[in-house]
């Protein structure tokens, strides 16, 4: 469970969130709300890459130093090095985080043959697979997925459902056509219902 | 077409504004500090162009051949994608029925900022057509300067190629005439090479490899840095050969110089980590990659140093120099707007101390 408590914060003069609170109770959730609300921003303070906030985050009741060690997000919010390949930033990832190079993952999804491309020569769709892959495969106990199936193909997006259905672990997710995530067990939830 | 030129000529003078903007501030630094050998610098253009038109030796030539063709790619370089306007190139298309003009206009463009050129056309009419002949030196030597400038726009890898071994060939060749037609000869073997640069991957990237893997994808950063120093180092060289006795002095200077060019590579480096800063963190090796791009941008900057001991000889004050390089990356990474005033601080102590020990 994901705990946000009186959370404040400010983006180039604008409050974005003022003493806000919201929790993440459910195992697999989608975030709702029109764009430009503040969900990019709540996800990439979630995931522990956004350090200038006020207010207290939590996870199961723990609050985290290094949110990263136990929430992987996959987001535009990540910029990943335009010149290296797939594979590269893959490797990166495993490296770091000591978790196994994610062939089966990359097979569902159908990107074996983009693994030698540079990020920056993917398409938006192949981006978007790869930032999937490379949140997934760490098998964090928290995942965040900022709208997961945008520029996602329709096979590809029915294989990631199929594969989150038995993810363990929470799962976060924003999604502007969420019907088929909903099918699978996805409960909505407002950005600003609490 | 004439509004296509115009247009071509306001997007050129765009460019260079911003372009001045951005090197305003060092140039004015560096003005400051050398003011006094500013006039020399457009004689010692002269001055050099004169070697090559009454030699005393053929390597005078080949030499003068040589740091002219790299200061004039790298002067180019910074200025190319003014001349092409390479942000708009597609845009071209749109209002062109043939590309002949867009050519015209780049090579038209390119004369207008070809300074080097200019110098050497402008030395070459005051000859006067007799004497000309008689310096047929002169001409091979401005007709590489206008191939390899042209050539420099469109296949920028041919450059580097003859570059390279142009470098080399300063070390083989005897004759002037000999090395002119080498040039040409791989210049007209570098076309064969594929005109796009495909950069090599590293199998495995780690937080340290990673600036490997950045130099490999985008060598100019290097390149550039690289061609300077061998000019500054060249220059040098030639002036202690005619002034052996300020030897100590210019050997210094080198070095601050080799220093400046290098530890400003953390600025580049810098941008890449703040970029990708969220990518980091992701990966939570943020810590791990400031720390490797200084490793990195201070192992250059060492090497670089080091070649001008060996080549330019070692005292007290040409060690002390390799000091200010981690200050001034200390400075890039707090502040960098104060890169060029550390800089100067750093010269005029070492210089001032000298001075007065001496």
């Amino acid at each position: 469970m994901i705990k946000v408590e009186n959370l404040s914060k400010v983006f180039v003069h604008k409050p974005i969130f003022e003493k806000y609170h919201i929790e993440f109770s459910a195992p697999k959730v989608c975030l709702e709300a029109p764009n430009g609300l503040g969900k990019s921003t709540l996800f990439s303070i979630i995931a522990g890459l956004d350090r200038a906030y006020a207010g207290i985050v939590s996870y199961d009741g723990e609050r985290l130093k290094t949110p990263q060690d136990k929430v992987a997000l996959a987001s535009d919010n990540i910029k990943f090095p335009a010149f290296l390949t797939a594979k590269q930033l893959l490797t990166m990832t495993q490296q770091s985080w000591q978790c196994p190079f994610p062939d089966q993952l990359i097979e569902l999804l159908g990107f074996s043959s983009f693994l030698d491309t540079t990020f920056s020569a993917l398409s938006s769709g192949n981006q978007k697979k790869l930032q999937l892959i490379n949140a997934l495969m760490r098998q964090t106990p928290y995942v965040i997925l900022d709208e997961p199936s945008a520029a996602l193909d329709h096979q590809s997006t029915l294989h990631l459902i199929e594969y989150l259905k038995d993810y363990q672990g929470q799962i976060l997710i924003s999604c502007h056509e969420p019907k088929p995530f909903f099918d699978m067990g996805f409960v909505p939830q407002s950005l600003f219902s609490s | 077409m004439v509004h296509y030129y115009r247009y071509r000529l306001s997007a050129f003078k765009v460019e260079l504004k911003e372009l001045r903007r951005q090197l305003a501030e060092f140039s004015l630094l560096l003005a400051t500090l050398f003011f006094v050998y500013l006039p020399g610098l457009a004689l010692g253009v002269f001055f050099a162009l004169g070697k090559i038109v009454q030699y005393e030796s053929e390597l005078d030539v080949i030499y003068m051949t040589f740091g002219f063709l790299l200061l004039q790619s790298l002067l180019l370089h910074t200025l190319k994608s003014a001349v092409l306007d390479t942000a708009h190139r597609n845009y071209h298309g749109t209002l062109l029925k043939s590309r002949i003009h867009q050519w015209v206009a780049d090579q038209g463009l390119l004369l207008l900022c070809h300074v080097l050129f200019l110098f050497a056309l402008f030395l070459a009419v005051s000859m006067g057509l007799q004497n000309l002949l008689q310096s047929p030196q002169l001409v091979m030597f401005m007709l590489a300067q206008l191939v390899l400038a042209t050539t420099l726009l469109y296949r920028p890898i041919s450059v580097f190629v003859v570059l390279t071994v142009a470098c080399l060939l300063v070390f083989v060749c005897e004759s002037f005439v000999t090395y002119y037609v080498a040039l040409a000869v791989v210049l007209v073997g570098s076309l064969l090479l594929p005109r796009q640069y495909k950069a090599v991957k590293l199998s495995k990237v780690t937080a340290h490899s990673f600036w490997w893997q950045w130099a490999i994808e985008q060598p100019w950063a290097v390149i550039w840095r690289l061609g300077v120093t061998i000019l500054t180092y060249w220059c040098i060289w030639i002036i202690v050969t005619e002034r052996p006795d300020l030897k100590s002095y210019y050997a210094v200077m080198a070095q601050l110089f080799t220093v400046l060019w290098w530890s400003s590579l953390l600025i580049d480096t810098h941008k890449q980590v703040i970029k990708y800063r969220s990518y980091w963190y992701a990966l939570s090796q943020f810590t791990q990659v400031q720390r490797s791009q200084c490793m990195f941008v201070f192992s250059l900057t060492f090497m670089m140093w080091f070649g001008g001991l060996v080549l330019l000889g070692s005292g007290i004050f040409e060690l002390l120099t390799v000091l200010v390089t981690p200050v001034m990356m200390w400075v890039i990474l707090r502040a960098a707007r104060y890169m060029a005033l550390t800089w100067a601080v750093a010269v005029v102590a070492l210089m001032l101390t000298k001075v007065l020990i001496a």
